[in-house]
């Protein structure tokens, strides 16, 4: 079960009356890769999946699955699976049911159907619960039940509208393992959409950043947190300080500001605030000039500082030497 | 735990209405049904009679006069093709407006809102003047009151299956069907027809309700159904009449809570798939 599958966005333009969804979008997503479409809200990601699953017909524009121009297939012969952020289970339908539905509709013969379900139930860990009905299963169950329901059809491209965004912190983390780990191991090519940045940056195998419905910076995930392209993405993309050194603002990662123990030669600073994330310290911090920067620490034991300590701030810009030079920015 | 709610009594003022109103519509229906059911001169229905010469003689009457069965037939065809021809344009209708045309949702509410304030009189009179000179045939035939009673019907059984598609996440669900090879018809009646089942019954018994119950368009129309038979058959044979009046106003009811029930139940049943996600 293996299809390698690219799919491309050719200069698609998309308008709701006078709101342009999305502007000469293009995009190319190769075969078995996860891509996401990372961006706030109203950025066009959501319309771009949904002209992919051919719900939505662009103004203008292809859509092409390998060189084949899907544009005016209607969204039933299109072989995407797709997900959705809501639970889009069949209330009337047990789990087994609802992911062998698209093998009836392929009408495929009810033992190769159940077969092939039990397999994708057995990958999403749900094969014990195919007599359940969806209102008995749990948010995370549901969506892995979706999941398996979209994969068993064997889709072209997979198709995942912030399918994590119902889910508590724990389960999310668990699903989107569980679409990682799914969709490599399938090679489907696959359409990831989120606005969490975090999301995005873990799941995927590129990220497409788009802001007001185009694309801001195409790249793999550790490009586009240290090499932005653009001043949204670099302020979209994690956090970033904004720090003016004489007449120059730079972009500064809060893990690349140090904070050490106060000495009379260092850059003064005041701790503001200082709360404890497990792994990391995050802390505020006011440097003598008045400038508020945030700051990340690894934590170790005995070496936090607390609200209202004096401490020196330095900066570690080695580590963004390329990135610098890329900044949007680094303004004069 | 404690519990910590108090057990509110209904107030006497309150059983005192209820009383009165379940008396004021219940007291005709139990003389009603005395007279249907007891063979005893009207003059002498009171107290001392009550349990007196109960009978279903006058209703056997009437399931035996031949003219009975064609009209019970004829009511029973004309809810089936009206229950068929309200599914046909009222279900696509409310479907256009929960998936495509929320902007009209107003518009389509007014516009089902109308048999309420046109009386039956105007609309027959207004229809059947266009209809004799367009297609005389059409008003010769009896079906010719399946429109009519669809749009007697309209305002409950419009409200009824779009609360259905109202309670289920419509859009989302026809979504997935079709991403899942489903044509659109298919995705109707796998997906979206099983998902709205009380609400199609609702729609059905209140569709039935209001055939049963039509007078003034038969008519005026001149069809012999149910109603008209009971009407005309009063001077023949009053106690069946009356004995077939109290049991359709039995069925009915029964039909109207039973349309509420699923109503009820289907919303609760929503309420749970809701409860399970959050």
């Amino acid at each position: 079960m293996n299809r390698l599958t690219e799919l491309s966005f050719e200069s698609i333009t998309k308008s709701f009356g006078a709101t342009v969804a999305l502007s000469n979008f293009e995009l190319v997503v190769r075969p078995g890769e996860l891509m996401t479409l990372l961006g706030p809200s109203g950025c066009g990601k959501t319309t771009a999946l949904r002209i992919a699953a051919g719900f939505e017909r662009p103004d203008s524009g292809k859509v092409l699955v390998g060189d084949v121009d899907i544009t005016a297939r209607p969204a039933h012969l299109r072989r995407m699976g797709m997900v959705f952020q809501s639970y889009s289970l069949f209330p009337h339908l047990s789990v087994i049911d609802n992911v062998t539905f698209g093998l009836k509709m392929q009408r495929v013969k009810r033992d190769v159907s159940r077969t092939r379900a039990m397999t994708m139930l057995e990958l999403v860990k749900l094969d014990g619960l195919t007599a359940r009905y969806p209102h008995q299963l749990s948010g995370g169950q549901q969506q892995r039940v979706a999941l398996a329901r979209a994969l068993t059809i064997e889709p072209d491209v997979l198709l995942l509208d912030e399918p994590l965004s119902a889910l508590d912190a724990k389960v999310r983390t668990e699903v989107r393992d569980e679409i990682r780990s799914l969709t490599t191991r399938l090679g489907t090519t696959t359409i990831f959409v989120t606005h969490d940045q975090e999301e995005a940056l873990g799941i995927s195998d590129r990220v497409c950043v788009m802001n007001d419905g185009v694309v801001e910076q195409v790249g793999v995930p550790m490009a586009i947190y240290d090499s932005p392209a653009s001043d949204f993405v670099a302020t979209f993309v994690g956090e970033m300080n904004r720090l003016r050194l004489a007449n120059l603002e730079t972009l500064v990662r809060p893990e690349q500001v140090v904070l050490g123990p106060a000495t009379s030669s260092g850059t003064g600073a005041t701790v503001q605030s200082a709360t404890f994330h497990g792994s990391i310290m995050r802390y505020i911090v006011q440097l003598d000039d008045g400038q508020i920067l945030k700051a990340i620490a690894a934590h170790v034991p005995g070496t936090a500082f607390t609200a209202g300590t004096r401490v020196d701030v330095s900066v570690n810009f080695e580590s963004t030497t390329e990135s610098k030079s890329t900044f949007g920015g680094v303004t004069p | 735990m404690a519990k910590v709610t108090r057990e509110r009594r209904t107030p006497l003022w309150a059983w005192t209405i209820i009383v009165a109103a379940t008396l004021f519509f219940a007291l005709p229906i139990l003389a009603m049904a005395r007279f249907a059911f007891q063979r005893v001169p009207v003059a002498l229905l009171g107290r001392d009679t009550l349990f007196d010469r109960w009978t279903l003689d006058g209703l056997i009457d009437m399931f035996q006069d031949p003219e009975f069965r064609p009209a019970l037939w004829l009511s029973l065809r004309i809810s089936t093709f009206t229950v068929l021809l309200t599914f046909a344009v009222i279900l696509p209708t409310a479907l256009w407006v929960n998936t495509r045309a929320a902007r009209y949702r107003s518009l389509v509410e007014t516009a089902t809102m109308l048999p309420y304030v046109v009386p039956p009189i105007a609309l027959v009179v207004g229809a059947g003047g266009a209809f004799r000179d367009l297609v005389p045939w059409f008003l010769r035939s009896d079906y010719c009151l399946v429109p009519f009673y669809a749009v007697l019907a309209m305002p409950f059984t419009y409200r009824t299956l779009d609360t259905g598609l109202r309670s289920i996440d419509l859009r989302t669900l026809i979504e997935a069907s079709r991403s899942l090879g489903a044509s659109m018809p298919r995705t109707l009646f796998r997906v979206v027809l099983p998902n709205i089942g009380t609400a199609l019954s609702g729609a059905t018994f209140l569709t039935i309700t209001v055939v049963l119950g039509e007078f003034t368009i038969a008519s005026l129309l001149l069809k012999p159904t149910l109603p008209l038979y009971m009407s005309y058959s009063q001077g023949r044979n009053p106690q069946g009449a009356l004995g077939l009046a109290v049991i359709l106003l039995g069925l009915t009811t029964l039909l109207f809570f039973a349309a509420t029930r699923l109503r009820r139940r289907g919303r609760a049943q929503s309420r749970v798939t809701i409860g399970a996600i959050t």
